[in-house]
């Protein structure tokens, strides 16, 4: 789900935008500081390579196909900072040259499936990898990867006042679950066979661990989409809570202002779950060096 | 997605090497321009007025009025289902917004698109500050998307005309494949860099 331009709310784009340049800085130079000569032009290939695999389509019966997106297979391959790197390298292209999605919303899609996504794709997998629960932690990395990322997205498209209504709701939440099962099975499949022709391909989770703290990091993102969910579909609740912090009372809640307040609201929340969970990750590294 | 990788992503290509005042032009003013345009089309309330400025900018890059217009109308579909939702909940005023504001967006970086080769706008994003390993990762993409989709195209063909069992396990195998070749490829152009004299990272 490519946001196009013109869906989101001032507050939302730019509130994202904030959030994802510099991650993606912080990410480059992450990305940059491990990497040999060699594993440019590989992460360029890489990029064309998802590209490409969304022309194999994958049967699911009932006449339907899927194919890969690609955010768990590429981070389990070239580790998880290269792999938001080449999904970001992926998603400009899309908007430039195939209008996949808007300039302005580009902070947006980044968030959602070059950072959120491929954390979520990764971060079980990262977990589980030594234990017996590999497969496991790798197919819930790939159904996450895309799950997360869909509930971002119908997150933002809500608080920039774009409105859903609940049955469509209901078959997008039920398309978004298959879509993560596929993804997760695909992921599966595909990194099975590699490990087959060249175990190396799979590349080992760095041993540097800080278990809690990715525990944490996937809590917090499960929780601000599960938080996005339950608004999305429960908006009555949502606007009798404005309607108790006086903010507008139901009538004038379905009116573009009371909105733009909650936008700001909700984005002020996420940007501070993301800045807590940063501050706590360098106070935990800081403690542990100590 | 198939129909997608056609010839039908070169016309930018094509279009964006042509002569005007609007290609020569720095991209790096068309690319703040270009912004300047979508956060005008997101928030003023008078923005429908500037839709006057596309016929006169497209006039000006000498650019085909038709086909550029029936390029941006790549965004229609995922507007008007959401427009639909919206329009359904009560809010026509805000689907039909939905509508002209996605699709005058997408002009926007249409025509940024058709007015700029790639690489040209690639190296002035990386001069208005995008890191350097971002630009780079998308030189590569950009250049192999056609070599690798060719690959797979080919290696569709060919299962097809093996018989085409279709199944789960012959597609994530077949994928496999691709991955592998893929990193042979990548694995043959760093190499070939190497031996033309290339020094590690590019700047």
């Amino acid at each position: 789900m490519h946001i196009p331009d013109g869906f989101l709310s001032t507050p939302v784009w730019a509130g994202l935008a904030t959030v994802s340049v510099p991650s993606i800085g912080m990410l480059a130079r992450r990305a940059q500081a491990g990497l040999q000569d060699s594993r440019l032009p590989l992460m360029g290939v890489m990029g064309a390579f998802v590209f490409a695999a969304q022309m194999i389509n994958f049967p699911v019966g009932i006449g339907t196909s899927g194919h890969l997106v690609g955010g768990a297979l590429l981070a389990a391959t070239l580790g998880p900072a290269p792999a938001a790197i080449v999904m970001t390298a992926i998603l400009i292209i899309q908007a430039l040259v195939f209008q996949d999605g808007g300039l302005l919303a580009l902070g947006a899609n980044v968030f959602n499936m070059a950072i959120a996504g491929v954390l979520a794709g990764y971060w079980p997998y990262r977990l589980l990898a030594r234990t017996r629960g590999r497969n496991f932690g790798i197919a819930l990395g790939g159904f996450l990867s895309v799950f997360v990322s869909a509930i971002l997205c119908l997150g933002e498209l809500f608080l920039s006042g774009v409105r859903i209504p609940n049955h469509a709701l209901g078959i997008g939440l039920i398309v978004f679950c298959i879509t993560g099962i596929l993804e997760g099975a695909i992921t599966l499949a595909v990194l099975g066979s590699l490990e087959k022709m060249n175990p190396r391909w799979l590349r080992a989770p760095e041993t540097e661990g800080r278990p809690a703290l990715i525990l944490l990091g996937l809590f917090a993102l499960v929780l601000v989409s599960a938080g996005f969910l339950a608004a999305s579909a429960l908006p009555d609740g949502l606007e009798r809570v404005a309607g108790l912090a006086g903010l507008g009372d139901k009538e004038t809640a379905a009116v573009a202002e009371p909105w733009l307040r909650q936008a700001a609201l909700g984005l002020a929340g996420l940007t501070a779950t993301f800045l807590a969970c940063y501050l706590v990750g360098r106070w935990i590294v800081r403690w542990r060096n100590a | 997605m198939a129909q997608r990788i056609a010839p039908d992503i070169f016309a930018f290509d094509e279009w964006s090497r042509r002569k005007s005042p609007l290609h020569t032009l720095d991209p790096r003013a068309k690319i703040l321009a270009c912004l300047a345009l979508l956060i005008a089309t997101g928030t003023w309330p008078l923005a429908w007025t500037l839709a006057a400025l596309a016929p006169i900018l497209i006039f000006t890059a000498r650019l085909p009025l038709l086909p550029l217009a029936f390029r941006a109308g790549v965004v229609l579909p995922f507007t008007i289902v959401f427009a639909g939702f919206t329009a359904w909940m009560g809010d026509p005023a805000r689907a039909v917004a939905l509508l002209w504001k996605s699709y005058l967006s997408a002009l926007w970086v249409c025509l940024l698109m058709a007015s700029t080769p790639l690489e040209r706008l690639l190296e002035s994003a990386a001069r208005l500050g995008v890191p350097r390993l971002l630009v780079d990762v998308m030189h590569f993409t950009w250049r192999y998307i056609a070599v690798i989709s060719a690959q797979a195209w080919r290696m569709r063909t060919a299962a097809l005309a093996r018989g085409g069992e279709k199944s789960f396990q012959v597609s994530a195998a077949s994928l496999a494949v691709l991955f592998a070749s893929s990193y042979a490829r990548a694995e043959r152009i760093h190499r070939a860099m190497l031996s033309r004299g290339a020094a590690g990272a590019t700047r």
